[in-house]
């Protein structure tokens, strides 16, 4: 699952694999702004079927903490 | 929390005016291929935004949508008591952009008329205004102006501002009725903190226009902007619109009682499709009473809600009362939501200009 979540954001910000690091946060390249921070999400939320809750959704500014959320809303 | 209901007060009838002037945001220069702007229309929602070619105000767009209303209602323009103008892009710095308007509209001379300088939430809180002013009984009808040229403040090569906003002049007509039997209800917000979140840092008092503030400068990479550009700061807005919204219409809905099963139409302000899905799922409204227009006309700011009413809901308003509750939001930072029962609005057909 982590894999398939970091591909996604590669994919949507068109960067490399090898650029998608566990710590790398919204902000800290000039493709991951507000736009495509939306874009992240929501294409995230439509491959895998799933729905962030609206409480959770400004914390989902890292790679990390959008994997850990996915897993949880899989797992739940 | 500051609440209003207001008695006695129906909506009459709207109208909008948009450019005739599309631009397509597949198309747009500031790209550098279509890929980059799909990412932008699926996260957004937002497809194209009508755009004033120069010369043209808000007041403009405004005349043509006041005139025809008037004319579809058969209102004189001096039956109008109140003129209420809703618009930051104004005319001049002074006077009052609704001083103007008076004379180019024909209105009577006493008139009562100014201006509301308000963002996104400006609609919302100029119908609880002008309400306010017609539910004693003495001003019987008035003309409400939700009007914005977003497009003449912010810097056309600003990536994270032009594929989003968009050029609009709206007009409500309200009108005192003593049977009215469902009154207007408001709930109030404001975070002055968050002011720089939607702001143009240079221009007012405080910071005046320099000639350093009129040079371009390159902040991100495809983002250019003066000092007296209109700056979005997403993230910041991004995390406003899904905490605040959704937290005022719950409490407009704790506070009066409403059943939201009764809900004919969830009236949202039009930023971000992502976003206002994710308010209408936390109320828990179904999809076909949540109209949009944003694919169309982009974020208008104060002009998004009524705009979406006559563009996208005309018939159903022409019919039996329908129940509305609307939220308006952004620029401010302010908020402000309403519950109100609209029925035999007589809507005119969009004007392009």
């Amino acid at each position: 699952m982590e894999k398939l979540v970091k591909e996604i954001i590669a994919r949507v910000l068109n960067v490399d694999l090898e650029v998608i690091t566990d710590t790398l946060s919204s902000g800290d390249i000039p493709q991951w702004d507000s736009v495509g921070n939306l874009a992240v999400i929501s294409t995230i939320e439509q491959e895998l079927n799933i729905e962030f809750p609206l409480e959770v959704l400004f914390d989902l500014t890292s790679v990390q903490s959008i994997i850990d959320e996915v897993i949880k809303l899989i797992h739940d | 929390m500051s609440q209003l209901t207001i008695n006695n007060v129906r909506i009459a009838g709207m109208s909008a005016c948009v450019p005739a002037t599309v631009e397509d945001n597949r198309t747009l220069p500031i790209y550098k291929d279509e890929s980059e702007a799909l990412k932008v229309i699926t996260s957004t929602g937002i497809e194209r935004h009508h755009k004033v070619d120069e010369g043209t105000t808000a007041s403009d767009l405004t005349v043509k949508a006041v005139e025809r209303l008037l004319t579809d209602l058969g209102w004189a323009p001096e039956d109008v008591d109140i003129f209420a103008y809703v618009c930051t892009s104004r005319d001049y710095i002074a006077p009052q952009t609704s001083c103007i308007l008076q004379d180019r509209l024909k209105l009577r001379n006493d008139c009562c008329v100014f201006d509301l300088p308000f963002g996104c939430s400006g609609w919302v809180y100029g119908m609880s205004i002008v309400g306010s002013l017609m539910s004693h009984g003495t001003l019987k009808r008035a003309i409400l102006v939700a009007a914005e040229t977003n497009t003449l403040n912010r810097n056309p090569r600003d990536t994270a501002v032009r594929p989003l906003f968009g050029d609009a002049a709206t007009a409500t007509a309200l009108e005192f009725d003593p049977d009215r039997s469902h009154p207007m209800n408001f709930m109030f917000g404001v975070d002055g903190s968050g002011y720089d979140a939607v702001w143009a840092p240079y221009g007012g008092m405080r910071r005046p226009v320099t000639p350093e503030a009129l040079v371009e400068k390159e902040v991100a990479p495809g983002v250019f902007r003066r000092g007296i550009d209109m700056i979005v700061n997403g993230m910041d807005v991004f995390g406003f619109a899904i905490k605040q919204p959704p937290r005022s219409l719950k409490e407009l809905i704790s506070t009066f009682n409403i059943d939201t099963d009764t809900v004919d139409l969830l009236l949202l302000h039009q930023a971000n499709r992502f976003i206002d899905e994710k308010i209408r799922k936390a109320i828990k409204i179904p999809p076909e009473r949540t109209p949009y227009c944003l694919e169309e006309y982009g974020n208008v700011t104060s002009a998004s809600i009524p705009l979406t009413m006559v563009s996208r809901c005309s018939e159903r308003l022409a019919g039996d009362d329908k129940h509305c509750i609307a939220c308006g939001f952004g620029v401010g930072l302010a908020w402000a939501s309403m519950e109100f029962y609209a029925g035999g609005v007589k809507c005119s057909d969009m004007i392009t200009y």
